[in-house]
């Protein structure tokens, strides 16, 4: 493999050096250098440029994955130290970009760490995050948590 | 980002990766967000959904009868959770003919569990908690009269889905030559419709039981 290097551009117009490898694990670059166009330099339009180098940083550590156990224990271990460096909001900037730039091991990383960090959340919260607007009229909304009342149960009291 | 709309504080998340998401959260989670707006609830109770989820979940429960003397109908009791496992306590009545002594039939199908009951039939979702319960065809009612026990185990029943609509439904009919037919009941409308048997069925094996 060449170790060509290519420019990768943020919507913010920062630019990222990086080796052809890495940058072909965006599936989005993958496709652009697969039609054999002599390209150097991608501008990302959907992208900023701190989320970009976070993206890069991803995929510059799972650039060779080897099968080893070991390896892969490694490489686990790296995932989730990565992902508690970031709030909801950039875990959800980071889940956009990896949909958009196509990393397919970004975007289920992201997605089971998004999952993880919500799943206690109110719906309250959940909405303020989401920009979700509450469409619901308040009677509606008391019967659809009393059909899923199990749900808010907090307690799960260990018996019998 | 171009996604970035509606208000500057929150991020607008297209659908496809909302069910990304969706996929990865727990029971409880996703019914607790069902409240959170319609959209979110349509989302989470599509036959898609639910379907996707059913094939992508990995951890099973396991469910437990819990044989009781306190002559309360059954119900779940509560779920606990050991290590990995979750166990899911079904509250069952020891001294009513029940599906752990005799022949009365508890059936499954994607982890629904339906409970025949002398008058009733019971469905159940150990995961939620949620139980149904339907009154028995009319022309059971007939033969389940008083002092009828003799006759219940003349009957077979069978739980499943219907793949064609979606919905689960019971079975029920009769092993002696009879008119009756067989008996559909769709857990979702909760409505038995009777159907007539085939000429060529004219014993009905009985290996259900």
């Amino acid at each position: 493999m060449s170790s060509n290097k290519i420019v990768l551009t943020s919507s913010d117009g920062e630019s990222f050096e990086v080796e052809e490898v890495v940058a072909r694990k965006l599936q989005i670059v993958g496709h652009m250098l697969e039609d054999d166009c002599v390209i150097n330099e991608i501008p990302l339009q959907n992208v900023t440029g701190d989320i970009l180098s976070m993206v890069i940083e991803y995929c510059k550590t799972h650039v060779d994955e080897e099968e080893s156990e070991e390896a892969q224990t490694k490489l686990k271990t790296w995932d989730e130290e990565f992902m508690k460096k970031f709030d909801i909001k950039t875990l959800l900037q980071i889940i956009l970009a990896a949909n958009y730039l196509n990393v397919k091991g970004l975007l289920d990383l992201v997605s089971q760490t998004i999952a993880d960090t919500i799943k206690d959340y109110t719906p309250e919260q959940i909405r303020e995050v989401f920009g979700v607007e509450n469409d619901y009229t308040e009677e509606e909304e008391a019967e659809v948590r009393k059909e899923n009342a199990w749900a808010f149960d907090e307690a799960d009291t260990p018996k019998p | 980002m171009v996604e970035e709309e509606k208000s500057s504080n929150s991020i607008y998340i297209v659908p496809e990766l909302l069910e990304e998401i969706f996929l990865r959260l727990p029971l409880k989670s996703i019914l607790k967000f069902k409240t959170v707006s319609k959209q979110w609830r349509s989302v989470l109770e599509s036959k898609m959904f639910v379907e996707k989820r059913m094939n992508a979940s990995k951890s099973g429960k396991i469910i437990a009868a819990y044989n009781c003397d306190c002559g309360d109908r059954p119900r779940i009791i509560h779920e606990a959770r050991l290590g990995d496992q979750v166990f899911v306590y079904l509250h069952c009545f020891n001294a009513r003919p029940s599906m752990i002594c005799d022949s009365r039939p508890l059936l499954t199908c994607d982890g629904l569990v339906c409970i025949a009951e002398p008058d009733s039939i019971i469905v159940l979702n150990p995961s939620t908690g949620q139980l149904l319960r339907f009154p028995e065809p009319l022309s059971s009612r007939f033969i389940n009269g008083e002092g009828s026990d003799f006759y219940r185990g003349n009957w077979v029943m069978g739980f499943g889905r219907d793949k064609v609509t979606g919905s689960y439904k019971v079975t029920k009919m009769c092993l002696l030559p009879r008119e009756e037919g067989c008996d559909v009941l769709d857990v979702e409308t909760g409505q038995w419709k009777n159907l007539s048997l085939p000429t060529y069925m004219a014993q009905v094996g009985r290996k259900l039981l």
